[in-house]
């Protein structure tokens, strides 16, 4: 007896079937057997309520009347008894019988994908067999949603896409499934994934924008720094190594963000004078404090994202016979007002450089003005996004004979008299000076630095809405200090969005300005930036970067939104800039097919390709 | 010792001796890379004059695997994007510390020397890279 015929009679016997039965069917969903499971689990429910067993009539004749088929393979089977008996029948059906629609679904799944990538991994027929039948198996499984009895413990539990399949054909619970996972062979790790040709130059892209690219292999050096980071919990002690591959392990570490409690002690020598965190962000007070108490010699502390850096450890610091030189602090704002005066009067003797960048209530003026009693060698200070310090402070700061090095980034606008002030007193020494974002400050400041800086090498203005070209013509021309090394004069320039091209008065760093400040340290130039001075000609920069004049040491241009850069003018710098190894050029448009010398970088393109490279390995 | 046959101009290898006695045969201009192997190689010292580094501070293992990082870096001088050099990392630390010792740091330029021939470069690879061999001298000659 054929299963289709059976079917058929268990339909004709139930007469004429509704819309809704046949379109359930058509989706392999069978209203009778819903009505039959929930019977069976009403009777189920009633057996364990202690009711007397329903009859075995009945349950005999449930079991006799056939259920519509649940999957398109098993509609052909024979006649089941029970629905375990019907994928028994099912499976013995397909292995011995094989009838015509079994066999066309078992072609089926030889032919998908599935069965084919499966295959590539055997090789023997039999193996084939046994894979033909599980796929077999799997797709007569019940399908999600429904209620199946699993095959180890037997009970019942609902299908998902997640169940998991029993080790000798059927179904498992999910508790079941659970074990079977931890049971079974860990998963293969998946191959590394290279991002493909496209990951990979976007990462040689990623490279270049981080400095980090040259062309070649890596160095030893990164190579076993970068391999230690990944096995950084194997490392017990990183033992003798010099300060400087230390710092760069830290910096390694802090990139990945796997500087934490327990890594901090890879860096905490007894012997050792310098502790450099470069992300303190996962260590607590207690980790700082434990810096101290190990570290009895330590000189240069600079700790970055050091939120925890609190009252508690400044109390620990000043109970401790530590003398810090260097002292850097980044983001500690809960150190209070007061710790910092105290700090600054215990320990301030020793104290030549002090960085202190991002707090917001207590550092600031008054804390400033502790520096001139309490710091006698003070060389070096900076700071940067201090919300509290204003002009009163920049008066302080000129107090400090013995400064070198100052760098200032406030939140309070500041007049320029204050920074004329501060440069008649301190300028004639000061070897760098950076104010950073001082939109209100004009020409006096440029003339002061004229008039007072005799030893500036690195010379940083940066936003300024006021100063004029003018102005840098004056400063550059005739300027008694020698050339500078490093210059930053980035977004000097007009802001006017009506009439942006126009700038009638010359504010910003425009073309004269320009020349003058290149004729003036042409020779010692290592690093400019010139970013976004939106008003140098390109005949400005034709005559900076003419065939006849050299820049030496320079090394890093950057000239950014510069409208006027072209290809010839980067080709000019090229030829200029013998020991150039980075320019950047975003936002200039005009800069379309550059040929860049081999071992140069430029970035900034403004088209998909990159930089295009000239020369083959044979060339010198 | 290792001179070219021909005239006086000097070997296109040189010889690393490591503490333990292990020898490693290199291409002198991978080695070079190395500020301190290109500092003793310079001038009329003893081993500039027989091609011949003695190492006393570092052993036969880490050795090897510097001696493959020239290698692996001269055949990867002027490409782009180059796989990373396996490290064990076992030999990690240690491996570190010999990089800090040749000087193999990253601020190191290779653009600098540029001047190869193909043919060295079929040379080197026809040849097995580094004769590995304990207490022996090296049993080919170059040239």
């Amino acid at each position: 007896m054929s299963g289709a015929r059976q079917n058929r009679a268990a339909r004709g016997i139930r007469g004429p079937q509704s819309a809704l039965t046949d379109f359930l069917a058509s989706h392999n969903i069978s209203a009778f057997q819903i009505q039959q499971d929930a019977a069976a689990r009403r009777r189920a429910a009633e057996e364990q309520n202690g009711v007397d067993p329903s009859n075995q009539q009945d349950d005999a004749s449930s079991a006799a009347v056939p259920t519509a088929p649940i999957t398109a393979a098993t509609e052909t089977t024979s006649p089941p008894t029970t629905r375990r008996g019907r994928r028994v029948a099912a499976e013995s059906s397909s292995r011995e019988e094989k009838p015509n629609k079994n066999q066309k679904v078992l072609d089926k799944i030889k032919a998908s994908k599935k069965f084919q990538k499966r295959k590539k991994e055997l090789d023997d027929s039999e193996d084939e067999y046994d894979l033909l039948q599980a796929i077999f198996k799997e797709r007569a499984a019940p399908l999600p949603g429904q209620m199946e009895n699993c095959a180890i413990c037997g009970k019942r539990f609902t299908v998902t896409p997640y169940s998991r399949n029993a080790p000798d054909g059927g179904l498992v619970c999910s508790p079941c499934g659970k074990e079977l996972a931890q049971e079974g062979p860990a998963p293969k790790k998946k191959p590394k994934r290279t991002g493909g040709a496209v990951g990979r130059r976007r990462q040689v892209q990623s490279n270049i924008l981080d400095g980090t690219y040259q062309p070649g292999a890596k160095s030893l050096m990164t190579l076993c720094i970068e391999t230690l980071a990944k096995n950084i919990d194997l490392a017990e002690d990183l033992g003798d190594l010099p300060p400087l591959v230390i710092d760069k392990i830290a910096r390694k570490l802090s990139k990945h963000r796997l500087l934490d409690p327990r890594t901090l002690n890879l860096f905490l020598q007894p012997s050792t004078e310098e502790v450099y965190i470069y992300d303190g962000s996962k260590l607590s007070a207690d980790d700082y404090i434990k810096i101290f108490q190990t570290v009895p010699t330590l000189k240069q502390l600079k700790i970055r994202n050091g939120i925890h850096f609190k009252d508690e450890v400044m109390d620990y610091l000043l109970s401790r016979d530590i003398e810090l030189e260097g002292f850097y602090l980044h983001g500690a704002n809960l150190v209070s007002e007061a710790h910092w005066k105290k700090f600054l009067q215990e320990k301030g003797k020793s104290l030549k450089s002090l960085r202190v960048y991002w707090t917001d209530k207590h550092f600031g003026d008054e804390v400033l003005a502790e520096l001139e009693a309490s710091c006698p060698s003070l060389d070096r200070l900076k700071a940067s996004h201090n919300q509290k310090v204003t002009g009163e402070g920049i008066k302080s700061i000129a107090k400090l004979k013995s400064l070198r090095h100052l760098s200032l980034d406030l939140r309070n606008h500041v007049h320029s008299d204050v920074y004329v002030h501060l440069l008649s007193e301190i300028g004639s020494d000061l070897k760098t000076l950076s104010l950073a974002r001082v939109p209100d400050v004009d020409n006096t400041v440029l003339d002061a630095i004229h008039t007072h800086c005799r030893s500036l090498t690195k010379l940083r203005i940066t936003d300024s809405e006021f100063m004029t070209d003018e102005g840098f013509v004056r400063l550059f021309k005739g300027w008694e200090n020698k050339p500078l090394e490093i210059v930053d004069l980035q977004k000097n320039r007009q802001l006017e969005a009506a009439k942006p091209r126009e700038n009638p008065d010359g504010i910003g760093l425009c073309s004269n300005g320009f020349r003058a400040l290149m004729a003036h340290s042409r020779k010692d130039i290592r690093q400019l930036n010139v970013h976004a001075c939106r008003h140098i000609s390109a005949a400005a920069f034709e005559d900076v970067f003419a065939p006849d004049k050299e820049y030496p040491e320079l090394q890093k241009l950057e000239i950014s939104f510069c409208e006027e850069v072209n290809d010839f003018i980067v080709g000019s710098i090229f030829r200029s800039c013998p020991n150039l190894r980075e320019l950047n050029v975003f936002g200039c448009m005009k800069v379309k097919d550059v040929r860049v010398p081999r071992g140069k970088i430029l970035v900034g393109v403004p088209n998909a390709l990159g930089m295009i490279i000239e020369g083959n390995e044979d060339e010198d | 010792m290792l001179t070219n046959g021909h005239d006086n101009s000097p070997s296109k290898y040189i010889t690393l001796v490591s503490s333990d006695g292990f020898e490693f045969v290199v291409l002198r201009e991978a080695a070079m890379i190395s500020p301190t192997i290109k500092g003793m190689l310079r001038g009329q010292f003893a081993e500039a004059i027989t091609g011949r580094c003695q190492f006393p501070e570092v052993s036969g293992v880490i050795l090897e695997k510097v001696v493959e990082y020239f290698h692996f870096w001269y055949k990867n001088r002027d490409k782009e994007d180059v796989p990373d050099m396996d490290i064990p990392v076992e030999l990690c630390l240690e491996l570190l510390v010999a990089a800090d010792y040749f000087g193999l740091d990253s601020k190191l330029l290779p653009t600098t020397f540029y001047k190869t021939t193909q043919e060295s470069v079929v040379l080197t690879f026809s040849l097995a890279f580094f004769a590995l061999q304990n207490k022996h001298e090296i049993p080919y000659s170059m040239g």
